[in-house]
């Protein structure tokens, strides 16, 4: 038994040192999802920055295992017993300066596979696909800010994480959520605030924006 | 008998001990779905194997409930005052078919403040049972009895839902059982110094993981900490989350598995989920088991493929 800062990275997935390439995968978005700084999974368990450590190695064990050259280095180590403190660290300044999670680059065929997996993959990490959701978002004409909340809550996004990632204060998010469209900004501003929430949900940004800002307009006017 | 039943019945191999096969089914919040799990996982294994459900929920039973007997004739307080002599004497039959109960009800007032001595008592008692498999049903919090009960399982599950709280209690009573465990070590190692020296510093130990803790005894003293690291290794743990709203909080339950992996250096498979669904509360209102009073329902399909991964999954115990 061993701390989560001194497992090795297949340790630190949960994987068997055989694992294939899309084992891999797998196992670092399922690990990402539950070690988000913000999961109900560690509450009471890891800090903040704890999880921010974490979610760093994690981080690296994906980038080392997954890349064919860099494992089979790593692997040579292990067996070598040279793996003494093979990750880097996280320090506290990097902990500081440390960004929301955002998910690397998948190609469009593994987010195909995922799919086919009934995994959904988002710049923040994952979800469990629902034909049923999906269908509605596909069929949606009107995007107020009650069905915005529905999607991100659906897609399993935190609101501080969207705000810390697109830099916008979270109240004006909550504005935007609760449809509370006095506290709203100027026009201008919402129509950024609404196309950027919606490019990061996954959304017909043109379509969420235009049916956002008639709603707006009706209400103002 | 259909395939996959035919398939789950084999995989319950034939118990090569005179003892039964032991299930502990806790977790530190109240309401959560402990008793309604017990007495449906019962069922289900029940098809196969001769069953008792010992309800340890002491102080609020109601196994009797949950599996439609209105009243029963001994109790588990005869046991303790030696009314009652051998702990087989307190089974009930139930209206199922391989399923007994041994009930809690009507238990004497200071049934919740059990000595070390009952709890041995009732360990030694519930082993001496005669069905393949005994599922003791367990309260909520964190009493000293209720976590030596589940350790003294098999296969210890632990039930929580997606809820803050929930997940909160969850944690706390791993910590307890932790500490716990390390106090038995320390006393079967003659260990009584070091154990002094740990409660003396508890405060600096609880800033620590459970991992850390264990690393820490073992750089001090290499026979100690092997010996805690043995006896956490040998708990057979495993989740199942109840009352599931939405399908993603099933991540709950991988997280909880590992957790307890990464922060408490012990092995714990997620069994799977249970949504939440008014098919429960209508068998409740009839006293039946969902898996009686609808099979066809998601919730009891969900228990069966729990019950299942259980089966399978329990290669480090002798007897499932």
């Amino acid at each position: 038994m061993s701390d989560f800062k001194e497992q090795t990275y297949y340790e630190l997935l949960e994987i068997s040192t055989s694992a294939s390439t899309d084992e891999v995968q797998q196992a670092y978005l399922r690990a990402k999802g539950i070690y988000a700084p913000d999961s109900p999974a560690i509450y009471t368990i890891f800090s903040r920055d704890e999880a921010v450590q974490l979610n760093h190695l994690l981080d690296e064990a994906y980038q080392t295992l997954s890349h064919h050259a860099k494992r089979r280095e790593y692997d040579l180590k292990l067996q070598t017993g040279n793996y003494t403190v093979i990750h880097d660290k996280a320090t506290t300044a990097d902990v500081q300066q440390a960004k929301p999670a955002v998910m690397p680059s998948l190609t469009p065929d593994d987010k195909k596979e995922l799919a086919r997996q009934g995994i959904g993959i988002t710049k923040f990490g994952q979800y469990t696909i629902d034909p049923m959701v999906e269908h509605e978002m596909q069929q949606q004409q009107m995007f107020d800010g009650t069905f915005l909340k529905k999607v991100r809550i659906y897609k399993n996004i935190n609101l501080e994480t969207l705000c810390e990632h697109l830099k916008i204060g979270r109240h004006h998010f909550n504005a935007i959520e609760n449809n509370d469209f006095n506290k709203l900004p100027a026009t201008v501003f919402v129509r950024g605030y609404v196309k950027q929430m919606a490019e990061s949900l996954g959304l017909d940004a043109q379509k969420v924006t235009d049916s956002y800002m008639r709603i707006l307009k009706d209400v103002r006017d | 008998m259909s395939e996959s039943i035919e398939a789950t019945a084999n995989m319950i191999n034939n118990n090569s001990t005179n003892t039964p096969t032991i299930i502990a089914v806790g977790g530190g919040k109240g309401g959560i779905g402990k008793s309604f799990f017990t007495s449906n996982l019962a069922i289900y294994l029940s098809r196969f194997k001769k069953v008792t459900v010992v309800d340890l929920d002491l102080g609020s039973s109601n196994q009797h409930t949950c599996l439609g007997l209105q009243s029963v004739r001994t109790t588990i307080s005869d046991f303790l005052s030696d009314k009652i002599v051998h702990f087989q004497e307190l089974e009930e039959p139930t209206r199922y078919i391989n399923l007994k109960l041994v009930s809690g009800c009507f238990d004497s007032l200071n049934i919740t403040q059990l000595t070390d001595a009952d709890v041995q008592k009732l360990i030694a008692g519930i082993k001496t049972l005669n069905s393949d498999i005994v599922i003791l049903d367990l309260g909520a919090g964190t009493a000293a009895a209720t976590v030596d009960f589940f350790t003294s399982a098999d296969n210890s599950i632990l039930v929580a839902s997606a809820e803050p709280t929930s997940i909160e209690n969850a944690y706390r009573f791993l910590k307890v059982l932790f500490y716990r465990k390390l106090q038995h070590v320390f006393l079967a190692q003659n260990a009584q110094e070091e154990l002094a020296r740990l409660l003396a510093h508890r405060d600096q130990f609880q800033e620590k993981s459970p991992n850390q803790i264990v690393k820490d005894i073992y750089q001090r003293n290499h026979v100690l900490g092997r010996a805690i690291m043995n006896d956490l290794q040998s708990l057979d743990l495993s989740v199942v989350l109840n009352q599931i709203r939405m399908s993603h909080d099933e991540q709950v339950g991988h997280g909880i598995a590992s957790v307890c992996n990464k922060f408490f250096g012990v092995w714990c498979k997620y069994l799977g989920a249970i949504s939440y669904d008014d098919a429960v509360w209508q068998s409740l209102r009839k006293s039946q088991p969902v898996m009686i009073a609808n099979p066809q329902s998601s919730v009891s399909q969900q228990i069966s493929k729990i019950a299942k991964n259980l089966v399978g999954s329990t290669a480090k115990t002798a007897v499932l």
